[in-house]
């Protein structure tokens, strides 16, 4: 059994009875083949995006099913056949393949709970230290680890399968931090600034990364002093 | 002479450290990425109807081939334009 997802376009030019017709009547051919309708979505008539067939608008509906291949085969095989249809999508689901796919022993849910725990309590003691130090190089590395850690909620299972190992995190915060004090030692005042204002950062971020500024402006304008006094 | 130089090259520009782009799917933990649902789509298509490109968004590379894949499918159904000017 498999789900699926078949999205199709009505002509506007169709009257609504005739409309509720066919969507029944494709309904029925899911009933038919022994599949199981998760879902109807009706969207009703919707502007094109860009003209099909000459039509401004179109009645969108989508079908949410289980069932076997043979289902979006007749489908579409109707869709073909009926001119009023001017579009149709039929989109496997993975969501459902995935979780199969997914499956772990309840040992190993619970060594990676184990990992879990151990995991947290590392990144909240290299929160509390940065908040602490409020050094750059910190501040950057805690930006780095909240960074991989959403990757490592992403690769949590594949790592637990693979191969069990606790040290990588912190190694690589480490490295991070490392990496971070160099960039303070290197970066010159001179450098180009970054144009582009992206919204993808939150307000929040944003506001880090002022201050950061503004502390970096100050430092430069007392090396210049420095530099001044020597020349 | 070198620090001269240094010098005039900070007056004018300020050095401000580029913001760390995080992943919008990967922030809210979303594994797959609706066709359907357009209004995302769309912050992902600037006027012209082209996709985005990772180092402009920041999008990961998982999500980023998730995109895309979802971007072509809504163009299929006429919820993104191919081209629009």
């Amino acid at each position: 059994m498999r789900q699926y997802e078949t999205a199709f376009l009505i002509a506007p030019n169709l009257p609504e009875e005739d409309n509720e017709k066919l969507i029944s009547q494709m309904a029925d051919v899911i009933s038919k083949k022994k599949g199981t309708m998760i879902n109807v979505d009706e969207w009703g008539k919707r502007k094109l995006a860009y003209p099909i067939q000459k039509f401004e608008e179109a009645y969108y509906v989508f079908f949410l099913y289980e069932g076997d291949p043979s289902i979006p085969e007749e489908l579409e095989r109707r869709f073909k056949q009926t001119e009023t249809i001017i579009r149709y999508l039929t989109v496997k689901n993975e969501i459902s393949e995935t979780k199969k796919r997914g499956r772990v022993s309840p040992k190993k849910k619970r060594e990676v709970a184990e990992e879990d725990e151990k995991r947290g309590r590392k990144r909240k003691e290299e929160k509390t230290d940065s908040q602490k130090d409020q050094e750059e190089p910190a501040e950057k590395a805690a930006i780095g680890a909240e960074k991989t850690r959403g990757k490592e909620a992403e690769e949590e299972k594949d790592r637990a399968l693979e191969s069990p190992s606790e040290e990588e995190p912190k190694k690589d915060s480490e490295i991070q931090e490392k990496e971070a004090s160099k960039e303070e030692k290197e970066a010159e005042p001179g450098k180009e600034p970054e144009a582009e204002n992206e919204e993808a950062l939150k307000t929040g971020a944003k506001k880090e990364s002022q201050d950061i500024a503004k502390e970096k402006s100050q430092k430069k304008l007392s090396t210049e002093d420095d530099e001044t006094e020597e020349t | 002479m070198a620090r001269e130089y240094r010098r005039e090259r900070g007056m004018g520009k300020r050095y401000f450290p580029p913001k760390r782009k995080v992943c919008r799917f990967c922030e809210n933990r979303v594994r797959e990425i609706d066709y359907k649902k357009v209004d995302i789509l769309r912050k992902y298509v600037p006027e012209r109807g082209k996709i985005s490109p990772r180092r402009v968004t920041g999008t990961c590379a998982y999500h980023q081939r998730k995109l895309t894949t979802a971007i072509k499918r809504a163009r299929l159904l006429a919820l993104l334009p191919y081209i629009s000017e």
